[in-house]
């Protein structure tokens, strides 16, 4: 199977998988509009390669290995759809369908480029879906500005992490890495919220409201724009 | 800071033993602790100052000193910001640093919240690497009590090495002992002085740090020892141009730390002592029997409820207006007509009735106008709002409103300095300290200088409110509210930058302490008082000496193509607008001493008292509030502010009279 193929699969799955639950395959063929036949065919040649668990009758969910990749891909699909968007100024009926075409084209070096020159930019321009965090070793967006390019391609696996929002009420989690400039990194750090440490959303106001969140035994109210900046797991 | 500054930092026996021989010297005890836990509660307990206290984060801003003879020592009792660390450059932690090494306290009492010791305790780690005597004041320990939590504060004292007094600082337990046990720690010996906590792993590090260090360095071994792995540039540069061979080796033990964990290095100290912190609170803590937690809890999620809590506030701000005005109006009524029926009697009394006239309205009047109007707004104003601030509502409308003042380029916590505007827009400027970055502490000062007093109130529901009507009272106010948004909105595209997000911490729900509501009303009356009373009769003479002389009349007519052609009032109202720059409730009570009649209604049309008093709301921040401004901002843009403002207001009483006109 091409990159491209295997990608478009991932990529596909993870979208329809957003409910937790494992997708059916007549769902991916009807989304990816290809025959019955053909997608269970690839299905099983995937799940052989060790990215998906497939399981007749009962549906494909993603493994670790593919949820990776799948994230990957969406990171650079909502990063392009940015760059098309707020840069060439591209109507935004085009920008999806261009996106889709040059995700798979795309570097991991120009990945990075490109969320640099976008100055990590948190969400998507049509819809604000959130761009999944990088997968490079650095500590900080600040970290990222400053070093060279050449030597952070060095990537890290951040696997399946989502943003504090995406949790439901009273779901627990770990903090794994915070977004943003260093003022705000330091603040959230101070008050407990560092890596590692224990978090329970206590309320999530919808829209653009503010989540309360408890951590280390207290109860801190972030934005949804802070809240957006801290990944979880 | 200088390194000579910090010298000396830790104290030894012999150093503090000298406070007991000369009992002479001050003691300096600073009061150290997370937000919101008490400080100020202490101080006001130790050295019956007023600081602001209310249920919300990061009140007290600056630092704030008072006085206190105990047991024979003078000391000095130092209020500070409440802050969660102080090892980042981030406001407050860098002002407490600054604070405690620069001005070497030689006691901390560091307040802590017994209810949340796992995040409080990880300061009290922090604070005793600086070698600093420490007593801790395990405060709110009756909240704890009632949330059925125990704690054993033998063992926190144990587990710890420094004391630990258990305390209520609104009850005024434990208060006493805090000072008596925290004096006889100051001759505490030295090697048990600078004391560290760490999991193994970084004390291991932290140990071969400490290793490497120039002896005498002018700074606690261990808090240098983290310093300089951190990377705190100041503090470098000192020591490394002594020493610039360690320079790598303690990088390089940095980015192993960093490689091994996977995190930044500020983040893994953090992380490490608050670990440290969670094994010794939940040793010393325990629970006993059912935690009764789920009515607050309803109650705060009702607050915080997307529509609920916008229904209840909106309910709530038009209940509390509705109240301020019928008790308002009724006791100003009443005590008009008493001081009316005294004064031809007075008057009659001097010979001529011209010098009787300028006697009363002058000296007398004042004094009675101030009693009779404004004091029956403000009392119960100032009583609502203490209970609004000490219940720790004022934190859930900062929470409600977050989107909504996204939507304006600020965020959640801009609300609280605003409702504190509505009882003075000096604090409330400075209460914007808590926005963390300068561009949004700018914008919402502007909104703040926007919003109307107390003293505004008094001019907009003793006019407004007793000659024209309710609903116009609340029609101002929401107009103001819309104004506000507006000119916020318009300011921000003028200072674009992308919006910094609400972080804060939710205070409890607290039924709000009698004690605390009283006297902090009280001071607050008090101050009006002592402020206004000898203002208005020092400016109530000076504008009747000009009326007797018939000199009233030049500056009068002087502004009356504004006064009169542009806004439609009274010509006389021009001096009267003038001398309210001073304070804004003057406008209303000189209006009398001007206007010759104390039944304003004889005076103005409905239409001339609302132009009036939309004039007054917005046309200029008093000097006081100027003076703030100046402080906080800079004279250019508080200038800019000023001048803008009395433009504005301008502007918009021309605009309404014209449309008022038409309509009414
Ligand atoms: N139940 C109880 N409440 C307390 C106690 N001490 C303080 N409070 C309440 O805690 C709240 C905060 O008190 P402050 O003294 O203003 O707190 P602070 O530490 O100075 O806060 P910042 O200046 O914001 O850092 C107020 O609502 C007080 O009424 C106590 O011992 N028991
Ligand atoms: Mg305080």
């Amino acid at each position: 199977m091409k990159k491209e193929v295997v990608e478009q699969y991932l990529k596909t799955i993870l979208s329809l998988s957003e409910d937790g639950k494992p997708v059916k395959t007549t769902e991916l063929s009807k989304k990816m509009e290809l025959a019955p036949a053909t997608v269970t065919e690839s299905l099983q040649k995937l799940a052989s390669d060790g990215l998906v668990k497939y399981e007749p009758y009962h549906g494909t969910t993603l493994t670790e290995e593919g949820l990776v990749i799948a994230t990957k891909i969406r990171r650079k699909h909502r990063l392009l759809e940015r760059f098309l968007s707020d840069m060439l100024g591209l109507e935004s009926s085009k920008v999806h369908e261009q996106a889709c075409e040059m995700e798979h084209k795309l570097s991991d070096e120009a990945e990075v480029a490109l969320c640099r020159i976008l100055n990590h930019p948190d969400t998507c321009s049509d819809d604000s879906q959130s761009i999944p965090p990088c997968g490079l070793d650095v500590k900080s967006c600040v970290e990222c500005k400053d070093q060279a390019l050449a030597d952070i391609v060095k990537q890290k696996e951040r696997k399946s992490l989502k943003p504090l929002t995406e949790l439901g009420a009273g779901e627990k989690a770990t903090i794994q890495f915070i977004r943003g400039g260093r003022s705000i990194v330091q603040r959230l750090n101070s008050m407990g919220l560092t890596k590692g440490a224990q978090i329970s959303l206590q309320k999530s106001s919808p829209f653009s409201g503010p989540v309360e969140i408890s951590v280390r035994g207290c109860k801190v109210a972030l934005g949804r724009g802070v809240a957006k900046k801290i990944f979880v797991q | 800071m200088g390194c000579e500054s910090c010298a000396g930092a830790v104290r030894g026996k012999s150093d503090a033993s000298n406070y007991r021989k000369s009992s002479a010297e001050t003691i300096t005890v600073a009061l150290v602790g997370n937000p919101n836990v008490g400080k100020s509660v202490i101080f006001n307990q130790l050295t019956g100052a007023h600081q602001i206290i209310g249920n919300w984060p990061g009140k007290t801003v600056g630092l704030l000193s008072g006085k206190l003879i105990f047991e024979g020592h003078d000391l000095d009792i130092i209020d500070l910001p409440g802050t969660y660390s102080i090892s980042s450059d981030i406001g407050e932690e860098r002002e407490v640093r600054e604070f405690l090494l620069g001005r070497k306290p030689d006691l901390i009492i560091n307040v802590v919240d017994s209810t949340s010791l796992e995040r409080n305790l990880a300061l009290t780690i922090e604070l005793l690497m600086l070698g600093i005597p420490i007593v801790v004041c395990l405060n709110q320990i009756d909240r704890a009590e009632k949330q059925g939590l125990v704690i054993d504060s033998d063992n926190l004292e144990e587990e710890l090495g420094v004391p630990v007094v258990p305390s209520s600082g609104l009850r005024g337990i434990g208060i006493t002992d805090l000072l008596k046990i925290g004096l006889t720690s100051l001759g505490s010996d030295e090697e048990k002085i600078e004391r560290r906590y760490h999991t193994p792993r970084i004390a291991s590090q932290l140990d071969s740090v400490k290793e490497m260090l120039p002896r005498n360095a002018g700074y606690p071994s261990y808090w240098l020892a983290e310093r300089l792995l951190v990377g705190d540039t100041e503090i470098e540069d000192n020591i490394y141009s002594a020493t610039p061979a360690i320079r790598n080796a303690i990088s390089e033990i940095r980015s192993a730390l960093e490689r091994e964990m996977e995190d930044g290095i500020s983040s893994i100290l953090l992380s490490d002592r608050f670990a440290v912190a969670a094994t010794i609170a939940s040793r010393a803590s325990q629970y006993s029997g059912k935690q009764e937690v789920t009515k607050e809890e309803k109650l705060h999620n009702l607050l915080t409820h997307r529509v609920f809590g916008l229904l209840i506030l909106m309910g709530l701000s038009i209940s509390v207006f509705y109240a301020l005005f019928t008790f308002g109006d009724f006791f100003a009524t009443m005590m008009i007509d008493a001081s009316e029926s005294f004064r031809p009697d007075f008057i009659g009394r001097f010979g001529d009735p011209d010098f009787g006239e300028f006697i009363w309205s002058g000296l007398i009047g004042g004094t009675v106008s101030v009693l009779s109007i404004a004091l029956p707004y403000l009392i119960p104003f100032f009583i609502l709002l203490a209970v609004l601030e000490d219940t720790g509502y004022i934190a859930r409308v900062a929470f409600i409103m977050d989107s909504i003042l996204h939507r304006i380029g600020l965020h959640g916590k801009a609300f609280i300095p605003m409702i504190l505007g509505y009882s003075c827009n000096v604090p409330a400027c400075m209460g914007c300290r808590i926005m963390e970055t300068d561009r949004e502490r700018l914008l919402s000062i502007f909104a703040v200088t926007l919003v109307p007093c107390a003293a505004t109130s008094i001019v907009i529901f003793g006019l407004v409110g007793t000659y024209v009507g309710f609903v116009w009272v609340v029609a101002l106010y929401a107009f103001n509210l819309a104004l506000i948004a507006l000119l916020t909105r318009l300011a921000y595209s003028v200072l674009p930058g992308d919006p910094a997000g609400l972080i804060m911490e939710m205070p409890p729900l607290r039924r709000p302490s009698l004690e605390v509501v009283l006297k902090q009303s009280w001071h607050r009356v008090k101050d009006f008082i002592y402020i206004a009373i000898p203002l208005l009769i020092i400016v109530g003479l000076f504008l009747a000496s000009l009326q007797y002389l018939d000199l009233l009349d030049y500056i009068s007519d002087g502004m009356s193509p504004v006064t009169v052609t542009w806004l439609g009032l009274p010509a006389v109202t021009g001096i009267v607008l003038i001398s309210g720059i001073l304070r804004k409730e003057l406008t209303l009570l000189l209006l009398g001493t001007v206007a010759l009649t104390s039944d304003l209604g004889e005076f103005m049309t409905d239409v001339q008292m609302i132009v009036f008093s939309l004039v007054v709301m917005l046309y200029i921040p008093c000097v006081a509030t100027v003076g703030a401004l100046v402080k906080e901002i800079g004279l250019k843009r508080a200038t800019a502010i000023t001048l803008f403002e009395i433009g504005f207001a301008i502007l918009v009483g021309g605009v309404a009279f014209r449309i008022l006109s038409g309509v009414m």
